[in-house]
């Protein structure tokens, strides 16, 4: 995203800066999320709300130039589709979201910093 | 009741409490005493009081040891199928001998006895059944690698000498320009060719080998090689056979060799099977899809049809028309494999409409330098994140952005106003946005409609979206993809 050719800071590059302060955020919810899944046997209510936060992820990151994120959650994503219809799939959801949940609080810290 | 304490005492114990017993009390010469029933009426006539005690039950008595208080004899068999267990108590007073009726325990033990052998063959029946099966699964799965293996020798041996076959006709058309010969050689070769390609390519399919090489597709190449390879075919039978110009600026990347033998099965079948009027090749663009579309005026193709063709040997004419029924179960088999969709629309009578759907794969964003300003756009989307973003490309492009966060908020906009496009996420909070776009095309049909979805089976969504929405785009979506789309559908770029 070019800097605004007037000066000062474009409309996108100062959204990827909130995007960006947002992460921190993002994260406490997402582990907030994943662990409400756990704790209530992965009931529909807990998964939808954990789904719905990763589904969010999967669809904004590589907007706002996070690829590796983006993946992560369109995998993540698409593990707890399965999970929901097939609990013999909750392991390897539980990993997918683990792995997101590294990545994102690992970008959340770097840019807290 | 007159027994010993120790006899009574051992009667209400809960072994015997409330069963059938008898006492059988023994004087000191051994002879019986005197009989009890403590519950019931039970007499046995080989029980006498005055006489010795009968078999087995003497001999039950003497096997008894003499420091034992309560001896347990199980299972004593006494007259006709009645059975007791037998317990004697004490030696240092006049003995007593207590007989409990275990008779049906043992009849229905006898019986689960037998059930238990009979399962017990037929689990090794089973068994051996199994080990049969498997011995004949594992033989079918070696001939079909066998015949698979088989075929794609023969095919390959085939195709050689084919292709000999077409290159020196291309030199004799290139020699001789006025004869037909050359000409009806190559489209007899072509023929034969993809006989053979669809032999082989279902071989390839049976064990499961997927080989794409993806690259970019020069897409006015291949519509000029579809129109050249079968125009004269069609001509020759007096039907038209027309191919549209590509979209502009639009580029596809996939595997070109199966692409290519996907359109001549769908072609060449078209042009066998109509016989007069008209077959079409045609293009379009559905955002991050590309549908090829093969219509004819040909005899239709029954409902009851329209799944088994796509089967392997299945012909729906097998004594009026050539071939070896394997085209559209190969054609289908390659697109699913190059991620795309093989649908057909038909009616009997009606002629039929072939649509293969691709995603357009890592193709090059196309360069756009249309104007949009004031066009009037519809934003849906419930990710604030991604609500924001996009708003900030559209109306860097001087379009009119209306944005909502739900459902029911855009159709609160689409009653208070006109809007030439409307773009929302598949999955909303408050409702479904494939369902909305839908409505929102059944109030304004002028609007045209972009799908958007972050889900991981773009595939699925082309399949389902292609028709009820005017595009979909997978996020992310780059800006230059959006403008692009945006453009083609307002009428103000490539379509």
């Amino acid at each position: 995203m070019a800097d605004h050719p007037a000066g000062g800071t474009s409309p996108e590059a100062l959204l990827r800066q909130r995007y960006m302060a947002s992460l921190n955020r993002k994260y406490r919810e997402m582990e907030a999320a994943w662990r409400d899944t756990q704790v209530h046997h992965w009931n529909a209510t807990a998964l939808t709300r954990l789904r719905t936060r990763v589904h969010r992820i999967a669809g904004s990151a590589g907007s706002y130039g996070l690829d590796e994120l983006g993946e992560l959650a369109r995998a993540a994503d698409t593990a707890l589709k399965l999970a929901a219809a097939d609990s013999g799939k909750r392991q390897a959801a539980g990993m997918a979201v683990q792995s997101l949940l590294r990545s994102l609080h690992s970008l959340a810290e770097r840019s807290s910093a | 009741m007159g027994l010993p304490q120790p006899t009574i005492d051992f009667l209400h114990s809960e072994l015997l409490r409330n069963t059938r017993c008898l006492v059988v009390s023994l004087d000191e010469e051994g002879r019986i005493a005197r009989l009890d029933c403590p519950w019931g009426e039970w007499t046995l006539d080989i029980l006498q009081p005055g006489r010795p005690l009968p078999p087995p039950l003497d001999a039950v008595l003497a096997a008894a040891p003499a420091d034992c208080a309560v001896q347990y004899f199980p299972y004593i068999y006494l007259q006709d199928d009645m059975v007791a267990d037998v317990y004697v108590l004490g030696k240092d007073v006049p003995h007593s001998l207590i007989l409990r009726d275990v008779s049906d325990m043992h009849r229905a033990e006898l019986k689960f006895q037998q059930k238990a052998y009979e399962v017990s063959l037929l689990l090794e029946k089973q068994a051996e059944l199994n080990r049969k099966l498997e011995a004949q699964r594992a033989e079918l799965e070696r001939a079909n690698q066998a015949k698979s293996r088989f075929i794609a020798s023969m095919s390959h041996e085939f195709r050689s000498p084919i292709t000999s076959i077409m290159g020196q006709a291309e030199l004799l058309a290139r020699a001789d320009k006025e004869s037909e010969l050359p000409a009806a050689i190559q489209r007899a070769s072509w023929h034969l060719l993809t006989l053979v390609e669809n032999l082989l390519e279902q071989a390839r399919l049976g064990e499961g080998i997927h080989q794409l090489s993806i690259a970019a597709v020069d897409l006015a190449t291949v519509l000029t090689d579809m129109r050249l390879l079968f125009t004269a075919q069609a001509e020759a039978k007096g039907i038209r056979f027309s191919v549209a110009d590509p979209p502009r600026s639009v580029a596809l990347s996939t595997d070109e060799l199966r692409l290519r033998q996907v359109l001549i099965n769908l072609i060449g079948n078209a042009i066998r099977y109509t016989a007069q009027g008209r077959v079409e090749l045609t293009l379009r663009v559905h955002g991050d899809a590309l549908e090829f579309v093969i219509s004819d005026t040909g005899p239709g193709i029954a409902a009851e049809d329209r799944e088994r063709i796509f089967e392997p040997f299945q012909r729906l004419d097998p004594g009026r028309q050539s071939g070896a029924g394997l085209g559209l179960a190969v054609s289908s088999q390659l697109v699913r494999a190059m991620g795309g969709q093989l649908r057909v629309d038909s009616e009997v009578g009606q002629g039929s409409t072939f649509r293969v759907s691709l995603p357009r794969g890592a193709a090059e964003g196309e360069p756009d330098e249309v104007d949009l300003h004031g066009l009037r756009v519809l934003l849906v989307d419930d990710d604030p994140d991604v609500l924001a973003l996009y708003e900030v490309f559209l109306e860097g492009w001087g379009i009119q952005v209306t944005r909502s966060s739900g459902y029911r908020e855009a159709l609160e906009h689409m009653a208070d106003g006109v809007f030439d496009l409307a773009l929302s996420d598949l999955q909303l909070q408050d409702g479904n946005g494939e369902e909305l776009l839908e409505r929102i095309r059944a109030t304004q049909p002028e609007c045209r409609t972009i799908l958007m979805s972050g889900a991981g089976e773009p595939v699925q969504a082309i399949g389902r979206s292609v028709g009820t929405t005017d595009a979909y785009l997978q996020k992310p979506i780059p800006s230059d993809r959006l403008r692009a789309t945006i453009a083609s559908l307002a009428g103000r770029g490539p379509d």
